[in-house]
């Protein structure tokens, strides 16, 4: 270690435990003032011609012993006085050292929760946040010098630690609190409490003055009373509990409720599109909610939407209940024309809390969508045999040229060779059961955001494709294939045909046709005949939904998410030789609605919320690593992250994108590039009207007198001793008490007593 | 100027040694003693020096009759003896330390030395004595007898004393003792011999030469006269004493010495002072920053209580 690095702050304080360890090596110069004061004396005396020497010389002679000690004994006393004084004004930190015992430090720890989740920003009318109020408080409190030690954890999910570690410097905690500012996370008081409570645990048993302080602004949100952060019982439940568990420490609890009782806040809470699948040139209709987080009903609420940061319309909400997230849809005039990363955005009108008042969200647009049909039965050449995937080319591409979907079509065998990735979604008509290696590749494939769509044929065999792909939670299948069941040989006369019953199954595929239907459109899937089918056993652990029924309650599509990527099993052919669906006019509708909604989302991944951290999978060339393992990005307000680069061996090759948590909310990208994501935040907390102190009292089991509303001093609210002082404060009184001694030791030393008598008589 | 015209003149205020230090002539310094203390007392404190009625008592048997008062007898038809306080022809030897250690003057009035003191009270009660017709004599001494004025009733025996008085303290060394023995040899008659030192010598020879004058049927009256800063010890800074009557220097913090310093004189005082009990020879301590007026008068009236 060099001399710079030895005489640097942190390693004095290291060594030294001194908040300002310059003042005290300054005090321990000034130490030496009484011995320099002493030798100075011994050379600076005056002389005085004595005629009674001898009493004198016999009286240094036998004394000079005690004088010497009492010398010695008066100087160290004014050398310790001085030296404690400096370590007194040096504001000696004696936590973790063998002197705290000595010093009778207090044993009192404060643990304060503060939370600094985004909320706390609120802003009322012509004052200062609320965040800032709780700031004033808690500086003003530790400026008060109130002893003991002290802890502050957020309140909010906020992953760098404030002050975790308890402390008797309460002027680095006071400067630690004057520099924070309001995050923008979600607010957590349950895992600041179970912090809190950790570091009770962890304080050494004497310590029996313990309290927790929670600060907080007692919004709605905090316990999870509305918007869908829970059902309020279960979030003030948990809380409910940690408290209990506090309390049962043995240690004080105080809620200090600092938020503004009249809190309003209006919210964007959601943006999303519609369908997965954002295609170039198409219209593109957005979904979005706005919260009513005030206490008035809001009318003619305007909402603003952009486009890559330029207007592109706006919609008015005629009206939103107190308490009411409303939840509208809206048909962007502008389209997007260009392949790629898009960034759009929502806002609201400004108000006490802005941070909320913007949505944003990154759409990755395409021109098709790649499928790859494979082919059981490719069929012959010949044009009177047509191959089991005709029906389905022709739904999906209609056309010569500018078709939404792009079908590309092989057989069984060519499957093997074939390179997975480039593809949105792989369909299987009825080919042969895949071996070992070609099923791993489908998993892999699968988890890593494709679809597989798998349709069954004559040729099936369900139970090698059940052992193939799996079931259960290991495997892939949304069902387990059971036996065809033929219906026209079970006896059935005039009925040997089967329909759907859409009304068994409600599912975003569906809704449009039951919609259909109860305006009175006849959309014909209930009248789709179906001869055969496989039967399908749904598990009930695995997460697999049942898109359409048949009329008979017979699972006929069923769909399940496996990772990132998405399975559908149907009961019945892609051709007319099971079912007459294919041919049926519903057919190409649902089969448009079950492959946008079934597509891979490309936008998973972009849209965080605060907190989130980045890891997408983008294309690229593998080799790209070797010149490039990590970038830079653009964030908010100008801000730079780091991204890392891994590749990505899962998804076929490609590049796998890593940042840290994003702790502001806005966009994100490459410094020369276009947003690849955006960031929100959490909207489960726009509900900050207040929870007067009766009902948080009822929710967390509290008795009303722990809790604080809009205390004007922290000080006031949990009288402290008055003995409770720093070691400073101690210090500065040992000092003042080695000065008292040592006076009065130097006057016993050095008693005079008059006796002045002209003559007296013997 | 008719008598009545004299301006009322306070000799006490003259008394303070501060003023006295500012008259360099002894005779004149003496005078305003001694005037002042008769003025202030109204009566001589020296009775015990002249042939003096001092009181009746009864006569008892074995009493000389030829004291009886008849006039009383008269009256009251009871003896009664007339009893005198002393006997005429009282000899006087003051014996005044002039070694290096009178020298010393107090911190305050730097002009008054212990000397000065020694000097004043000599003067002072030959003054006296020679006005009532006693014989005065003077003794001065340091190592050794300096000089010695037998007492005499003659008119220029104050003069004399006075100017032997007047001289400047020689030897740095003292040997009160062995003086004292020689002065006991010196004299014959009886005399009352009247010790003015600082005594800061080696008790026992002190305690031996007044024994031997005791012995030789002197009365003896021993004045210790120190400075105030001898008895209080009043230093605070950090003082180097330099030694009057020795080379040796001493660097001490007064303050812490100062009990030590205290206990020592005591000491060495109260063996003196014992001694003299037992002896029965008065002693006193004489604090030169105390007047004359007040310290000489209180001490010679107890003297006479005493011995009444």
């Amino acid at each position: 270690m060099n001399g710079i690095a030895l005489l640097s702050p942190p390693y004095l304080i290291a060594v030294f435990p001194f908040v300002t360890p310059w003042l005290f090596g300054a005090g321990a110069a000034a130490a030496a003032i009484p011995i320099v004061i002493h030798l100075f004396n011994r050379r600076r005396f005056r002389m005085v011609p004595w005629a009674a020497m001898e009493f004198l010389r016999v009286a240094h002679r036998r004394n000079f012993r005690r004088l010497q000690l009492e010398r010695w004994l008066l100087l160290l006393l004014r050398c310790l006085a001085i030296l404690l004084l400096a370590a007194a004004i040096a504001q000696f930190t004696p936590a973790g050292t063998a002197l705290a015992p000595l010093l009778g430090s207090s044993n009192r720890l404060t643990v304060v929760v503060w939370n600094d989740a985004y909320p706390m920003a609120y802003r009322p009318p012509r004052s200062p946040s609320v965040f800032i109020r709780s700031r004033r408080l808690l500086t003003n409190w530790l400026g008060s010098a109130p002893g003991g030690r002290v802890a502050i954890v957020r309140g909010s999910i906020y992953d760098q630690p404030m002050l975790d570690r308890p402390t008797r410097d309460l002027s680095l905690a006071e400067k630690i609190v004057h520099r924070r500012h309001v995050t923008q996370a979600a607010v957590d008081l349950r895992s600041g409490l179970q912090r809190a409570l950790k570091i009770l645990r962890g304080a050494r048993a004497r310590t029996a003055n313990r309290r927790i302080w929670v600060i907080t602004d007692s919004a709605a949100a905090d316990f999870g009373e509305s918007n869908g952060r829970g059902t309020g019982s279960s979030v003030a439940a948990a809380l409910r509990r940690t408290i209990r568990a506090i309390r049962a420490t043995g240690a004080k609890l105080r809620w200090v409720d600092v938020g503004d009782p009249h809190a309003a806040n209006m919210a964007l809470t959601s943006l999303q599109v519609t369908h997965p699948v954002v295609l170039v040139d198409k219209p593109l209709r957005l979904r979005y909610g706005v919260f009513n987080g005030t206490t008035s009903m809001q009318a003619d609420v305007r909402v603003r939407f952009f486009l890559d940061h330029t207007p592109a319309g706006e919609q008015t909400i005629r009206r939103i209940k107190p308490g009411q997230t409303r939840t509208m849809e809206f048909l962007l005039p502008r389209q997007i024309r260009s392949p790629g990363d898009h960034a759009l955005e929502a806002r609201v009108g400004a108000d006490s809390l802005p941070i909320d008042n913007v949505r944003r969200l990154v759409v990755q647009a395409v021109r098709h969508v790649k499928l790859l049909l494979v082919d059981g039965e490719p069929g012959d050449p010949l044009p009177h045999t047509l191959a089991s995937t005709a029906w389905l080319r022709a739904a999906l591409a209609p056309h010569r040229r500018h078709n939404t979907f792009q079908p590309t079509s092989i057989d069984n065998l060519q499957l093997v060779d074939e390179v997975l990735r480039p593809y949105n979604g792989i369909i299987l008509s009825d080919p042969a059961a895949p071996g070992g290696r070609l099923a791993a590749r489908l998993r892999r494939y699968v988890r890593a955001g494709g679809l597989l769509m798998i349709f069954p044929g004559p040729g099936w065999q369900a139970t090698r494709w059940n052992q193939a792909l799996g079931i259960g939670r290991k495997g892939i299948l949304p069902a387990s294939m059971g036996a065809l069941i033929h219906l026209s040989g079970q006896g059935q006369t005039g009925g040997a045909t089967i329909g759907f019953d859409p009304h068994r199954s409600v599912n975003p595929v569906t809704a449009p046709f039951l919609a259909a239907e109860q305006s009175g459109i006849h959309t014909g899937l209930a009248g789709v005949a179906t001869r055969q089918y496989l039967a399908l056993r749904v598990p009930a652990n695995v997460g697999a939904r049942v898109i359409l029924r048949f009329s008979n309650g017979a699972p006929a599509v069923v769909q399940r998410s496996v990772g990132r990527g998405t399975v559908i099993l149907w009961a019945t052919t892609c051709d007319i030789r099971w079912t007459d669906f294919p041919a049926e006019p519903s057919w190409l509708p649902f089969l448009y609605e079950l492959l946008y909604h079934s597509a891979p989302n490309r936008d998973a991944g972009r849209n965080l919320l605060v907190a989130d951290a980045l890891n997408i999978s983008r294309p690229g060339a593998p080799g790209s690593l070797a010149t490039r393992p990590a970038e830079e990005w653009r964030g908010p307000d100008g801000m730079m992250i780091h991204v890392s680069s891994t590749q990505d061996s899962r998804a076929g090759g490609g590049v796998r994108l890593v940042s840290p948590p994003l702790w502001r909310a806005g966009f994100y990208g490459p410094v020369h590039g276009a947003p690849m994501i955006a960031v929100n935040v959490d909207p489960r907390d726009a509900d900050i009207r207040h929870v007067p102190p009766a009902r948080v009292a009822a929710l967390l089991g509290l008795p009303v007198r722990d809790i604080r509303e809009q205390p004007e001093s922290l000080a006031g609210m949990m009288p402290h001793r008055a003995s409770s002082g720093a070691a400073g404060e101690h210090l500065l009184w040992l000092a003042l008490l080695i000065l008292a001694a040592e006076a009065l030791l130097a006057r016993a030393f050095s008693r005079y007593r008059p006796a002045s008598n002209g003559v007296s008589r013997g | 100027m008719g008598k009545s015209d004299q301006p009322n003149i306070d000799y006490r205020r003259y008394l303070d040694p501060r003023t006295l230090a500012k008259i360099a002539a002894l005779d004149i310094r003496a005078r305003l003693i001694v005037e002042g203390f008769v003025t202030g007392m109204h009566r001589s404190p020296y009775r015990g020096f002249s042939v003096e009625f001092a009181q009746h008592r009864p006569y008892a048997s074995g009493d000389d009759i030829k004291y009886i008062d008849w006039k009383v007898f008269g009256r009251t038809d009871r003896h009664y003896i007339k009893q005198y306080e002393e006997e005429t022809n009282l000899q006087v030897l003051l014996v005044v330390d002039a070694s290096s250690s009178m020298n010393y003057a107090g911190q305050v009035n730097t002009d008054w030395r212990k000397f000065d003191h020694a000097t004043s009270i000599a003067a002072s009660m030959a003054y006296v004595a020679l006005r009532q017709q006693d014989g005065a004599g003077l003794a001065i001494f340091d190592s050794r007898l300096r000089h010695l004025i037998r007492p005499s009733n003659n008119p220029r025996q104050w003069r004399i004393i006075i100017e032997e008085l007047s001289t400047t303290p020689g030897e740095p060394k003292t040997d009160t003792g062995h003086v004292l023995e020689e002065i006991a040899g010196e004299i014959r008659h009886r005399s009352l011999v009247v010790l003015i030192s600082d005594l800061f010598d080696d008790p026992e020879r002190i305690i031996k030469g007044i024994r031997r004058l005791r012995h030789r049927r002197h009365d003896l009256i021993v004045l210790q006269t120190l400075d105030h800063d001898e008895i209080e010890f009043p230093f605070r800074a950090t003082t180097m004493f330099r030694g009057m009557e020795e080379a040796n220097d001493v660097l001490v913090e007064p303050q812490a010495l100062r009990d030590a310093y205290l206990n020592e004189l005591h000491r060495h005082t109260a063996q003196i002072r014992t001694a003299c009990h037992q002896l029965h020879v008065d002693y006193a301590q004489v604090d030169t920053s105390v007047p004359l007026d007040i310290s000489l008068p209180g001490f010679l009236a107890t003297r006479a209580a005493r011995m009444a």
